[in-house]
């Protein structure tokens, strides 16, 4: 009875996953944005033209030429430079918030659509954190511990994880009604292996386009931090403390604070393009069937 | 053949689902999806179990395997209470208890490999190793006549058909005795369900298994079932041999049921239709018999007793009043 | 069983085919159907066969990347294909209704179940107000809906599945069609509900001498309901005849392989017959035959696309060599012996 022998040619499948993505133009896009920042944030040390932190006194405020790209600040420190490292430091923060953000949301969130009895309190105390603002939060956190890189990374991370939470959770709550879970409940799977195997496996889109937003947003909110002053200590070349250095000067010398505002703008519009595009061929994809 | 002690039994099998209400509103009753149900099936046998929708049958499918918990009831597997076995005793009873499922498309995990979803069970009970399990993978997809090439593709690389092979060949992996196919031709095409069809009859006879056959269509369930039980709301009102069952059918409501099938052929037209009246909702129960409000034979008596199922000829059960008291008869 | 008239028919479709996008595949290919007045057609395939899309072509509902690529549909004479939006607009609903599989998704949720009744009594028949009600009540009426002057007012949730397949009845005929277009009407529906419609359908079908396009997988529906068929496979018509002539004499492979392969309760416990393989997707037919790598007759005449043939009395059957029709055949139960 060899009548299913000969299978039907495959269907769009794994290989051309890949295929698909480069195909749409929102992900090419921002991946490419994203590919430049973090390159050049990467060869900072190596390509930045003047040392960030060293003034030189006689060449404060000048505007853009072709020594100084971006010009000089206040304190004659080449902008550019500057830029670059912050990069570094952004990026840096912006990948840190959005590792732990996406492990404690699978976290919560895996625990509370999973575990019905545990959902209740679960929920309610992220809901207690969300009702704050998350950059007022973010703020507060960051007073508390004080200024430095890493606070900033708890701040923002805390501020991040109870939507992501969320999400992982209303995901995993549709997985879990799926029949091939029942029948790994049938087939004897501990909870474990559900959980990981079958459940999480399959709820990990919305999870993966939502970390490209909280990468954005932690490094626009690094920079409200540094320009409150709450963010990493002075002389630490954040976009948010350029911006606020450069806040006084601002008709005088407006590209102070342009230059790591295009950096920010450049940074956030790749990541959101990216997640756009990411978005676009990983959920109607995954539910089509091709018969 | 075999053995007298039935393989799988169930006695006053219950499932009533809570149904969630605002605290301030009015306490809602139950609903009553199983409510009391007694079956037996023989080694070897299948057992085809039939209704419409909101019958419970796939309810019933499902608590035989402790998918869902009974709210009442035993269930007996060789005369085991497997009611009362914790989780690793009902792990290791697993794998003499399978099911099918309905739909080829969400039944299979999308991420994962055939080769990968049909060897899971053997690396849940930790069965064999690596090697071993691989040659057993290969003897499941010969069973079911899919070639070796499947292992490494994707489920949605697959037609329907396919798909339920594929489900069939990991409820095989484990070697149960019992499987229970939860409408598990009803979501394909006709020619592709006979198919599946005489495939589920080919391993019957080649791997001794023994089948509960859930299905609302009748001649699907004529075509493979020994036995036949008809399921209305909760209940089951009818257990015959397949042949008398559609031959000579006692129950009010299975008459009903067969007389609205559709002709096999122009010249067979029905003319009227017997059940009247849409089913009940199954907690908008009283007192008397589930079928009374549409039942063209009922009498006062039948709103106010409920019938339990009673032998109206050896091996016929009926649960009807009029039936038991010999005043409908066949 | 009425007879089509000899006048011309209601409904004509000429070598329709309708593809996926400006240079996709053929979904449908060279379909050729008629349905006279007060006539009842079947159109029965499987999945992928392509007969959802083709009542969608004559509605004009295709969905945007699906479209008709070349052919002729006329209604009454008129090209409903090159018609203005605004007169197939005007078409649709009172000249040709369509009733759909699911009537929990085909009713407006929001929306009482008078008021979508009351929608096409306002723009087909500019009814308004108490008339309006009054024509819902007793549209209502006409569908056997339980006590109507209440049910009027329910929400489609309130509502069985069987009692909103004839609230789709109801609003399909309130708008007085002479082509009711029914895509698959009782599938989801339970055996003894599905009696009722079928029933009900036969009935104002009758009454009314409406012409209806019967769509289904479901052999025994089109048993209890057509006077012809057309049996389609992969996007083709390829047997079309009066209901008799289909199940006694059915001429093309596949006609007979389906008709075999039903499991049916007379024939009691047995192995079924089956046809090899599975249905070609879209795009994957080649130049020849479509059913010839599962027919177990194909041979060398049958790389050439088949046209439609008659093989008897307006029987008409898309095969080079089609099963001959013997006076006292009976019902074939296996065209090939397919081993146990």
């Amino acid at each position: 009875m060899a009548n299913a022998a000969t299978l039907p040619a495959p269907a769009p499948g794994r290989a051309s996953f890949a295929r698909r993505l480069l195909a749409n133009r929102s992900f090419t896009i921002g991946a490419a944005l994203v590919g430049l920042v973090v390159v050049l944030a990467l060869l900072a040390s190596v390509i930045a033209p003047f040392d960030p932190l060293k003034g030189n006194f006689r060449a404060r405020m000048l505007a853009p030429s072709w020594q100084h790209w971006m010009g000089t600040d206040h304190f004659g420190r080449d902008i550019l430079s500057r830029v670059l490292h912050g990069a570094r430091i952004s990026l840096q923060i912006g990948l840190m918030v959005s590792l732990i953000t996406a492990a404690a949301g699978v976290v919560i969130g895996a625990t509370a659509g999973y575990f019905r009895r545990s959902d209740g309190p679960i929920m309610r105390l992220m809901d207690a954190f969300m009702a704050f603002p998350s950059i007022i939060l973010a703020i507060a956190i960051s007073s508390v511990l004080g200024a430095s890189v890493l606070n900033v990374i708890i701040a923002l991370s805390i501020a991040a994880i109870p939507h992501t939470a969320r999400i992982v959770r209303a995901s995993v709550m549709v997985v879990r009604e799926m029949e091939y879970v029942e029948a790994a409940r049938a087939l004897g799977a501990g909870h474990a292996r559900i959980l990981l195997r079958h459940i999480l496996a399959n709820a990990m889109a919305p999870l993966v386009v939502r970390m490209t937003y909280v990468f954005a947003v932690a490094i626009l909110n690094e920079a409200v931090l540094s320009f409150i002053g709450v963010g990493p200590p002075p002389p630490a070349p954040t976009f948010g403390a350029i911006i606020a250095n450069g806040r006084d000067f601002i008709v005088a010398a407006p590209w102070i604070t342009l230059a790591p505002g295009f950096a920010i703008l450049v940074s956030v519009l790749g990541l959101n393009l990216l997640g756009d595009g990411l978005r676009d061929v990983l959920d109607p994809r995954m539910a089509v069937n091709t018969r | 053949m075999g053995t007298l002690q039935p393989l799988i039994e169930a006695r006053g099998l219950h499932k009533h689902f809570e149904r969630p209400r605002h605290f301030l509103a009015k306490a809602v009753p139950a609903l009553r999806a199983v409510d009391g149900v007694d079956l037996s099936i023989a080694p070897g046998e299948t057992l085809g179990l039939v209704g419409e929708s909101g019958c419970g049958k796939s309810t019933t499918g499902r608590l035989l395997l402790r998918l869902i918990e009974p709210t009442g009831g035993t269930i007996l597997h060789h005369g085991e209470d497997i009611t009362r076995l914790d989780a690793a005793g009902m792990r290791s009873k697993r794998r003499a208890m399978q099911i099918v499922f309905q739909d080829p498309y969400g039944s299979l995990n999308p991420r994962m490999q055939v080769g990968d979803i049909i060897t899971e069970p053997l690396v849940i009970h930790g069965v064999g190793d690596s090697a071993s399990r691989a040659a057993r993978v290969q003897h499941l997809l010969d069973l079911v006549s899919l070639p070796s090439s499947a292992l490494q593709r994707y489920p949605h690389e697959f037609s329907g058909g396919q798909r339920q092979r594929i489900g069939i060949a990991r409820a095989l992996a484990l070697e149960p005795e019992f499987i229970v196919a939860d409408e598990a031709v009803s979501a394909l095409d006709v020619s592709v369900q006979a198919q599946v069809i005489n495939l589920l009859r080919e391993l019957q006879r080649d791997l001794k298994l023994t089948y509960l056959f859930i299905s609302h269509n009748l001649a699907v369930v004529r075509n493979i079932s020994d036995r036949v039980a008809v399921m209305y709301l909760g209940r089951i009102v009818e257990v015959a041999p397949a042949d008398t069952l559609f031959a000579r059918p006692r129950h009010p409501y299975t008459q009903a049921l067969l007389a609205a099938l559709p002709a096999d052929h122009p010249a067979q037209r029905r003319s009227a239709t017997s059940a009247q009246g849409d089913l009940a909702k199954p907690d908008a129960t009283g007192a008397g018999c589930r079928f009374a409000n549409r039942c063209p034979h009922v009498r006062p008596t039948c709103l106010t007793h409920d019938p339990l199922l009673h032998a109206a000829t050896p091996g016929h059960q009926v649960a009807c009043l009029r039936v038991a008291d010999g005043s409908l008869s066949p | 069983m009425t007879t089509t008239r000899p006048e011309s028919p209601l409904l004509q479709v000429q070598q329709l085919s309708t593809a996926l996008g400006s240079r996709g595949p053929d979904i449908l290919s060279d379909i050729e159907l008629s349905l006279g007045h007060g006539e009842v057609l079947g159109v029965v395939g499987e999945s992928g066969s392509g007969k959802s899309v083709l009542a969608l072509s004559i509605m004009g509902l295709l969905p945007s990347p699906i479209r008709v690529r070349q052919g002729a549909i006329t209604l009454q004479g008129k090209d409903l294909l090159n018609l203005p939006a605004t007169e197939l607009r005007a078409l649709r609903g009172r000249d040709m209704a369509m009733i759909f599989q699911e009537p929990m998704t085909s009713l407006n949720p929001v929306m009482r179940v008078g008021q979508q009744i009351g929608e096409v009594l306002r723009w087909h028949r500019a009814l308004q107000g108490a008339a309006a009600r009054e024509e819902s009540i007793a549209l209502l009426r006409r569908v056997e809906m339980p006590d109507p002057q209440r049910q009027i007012d329910a929400y489609p949730h309130e509502l069985s599945g069987g009692m909103r397949q004839r609230v789709m009845i109801a609003i399909a005929l309130a708008g007085k069609p002479q082509l009711l277009i029914a895509d698959e009407p009782t599938t989801a529906l339970d055996v003894t509900i599905q009696a009722q419609i079928l029933g009900l359908m036969r009935k104002i079908q009758r009454d009314d001498k409406m012409s209806v396009l019967l769509i289904t997988h479901d052999l025994g529906v089109i048993a209890e309901m057509c006077d012809r068929v057309a049996v389609m496979y992969a996007g083709r018509v390829v047997e079309q005849g009066a209901v008799l002539d289909i199940f006694d004499r059915p001429a093309h492979p596949y006609t007979r392989g389906l008709l075999a392969s039903r499991p049916r309760i007379a024939a009691g416990a047995q192995w079924l017959s089956t046809i090899e393989g599975t249905v070609p997707g879209i795009g994957q037919t080649g130049a020849g035959c479509s059913f010839a790598p599962r027919c177990g007759l194909a041979g060398p005449a049958c790389h050439q696309r088949p046209p439609l043939r008659e093989v008897g009395p307006a029987h008409l059957a898309a095969c080079v060599s089609p099963f001959a029709p013997s006076p006292d055949a009976a019902v074939p139960t296996a065209w090939v012996p397919s081993s146990p």
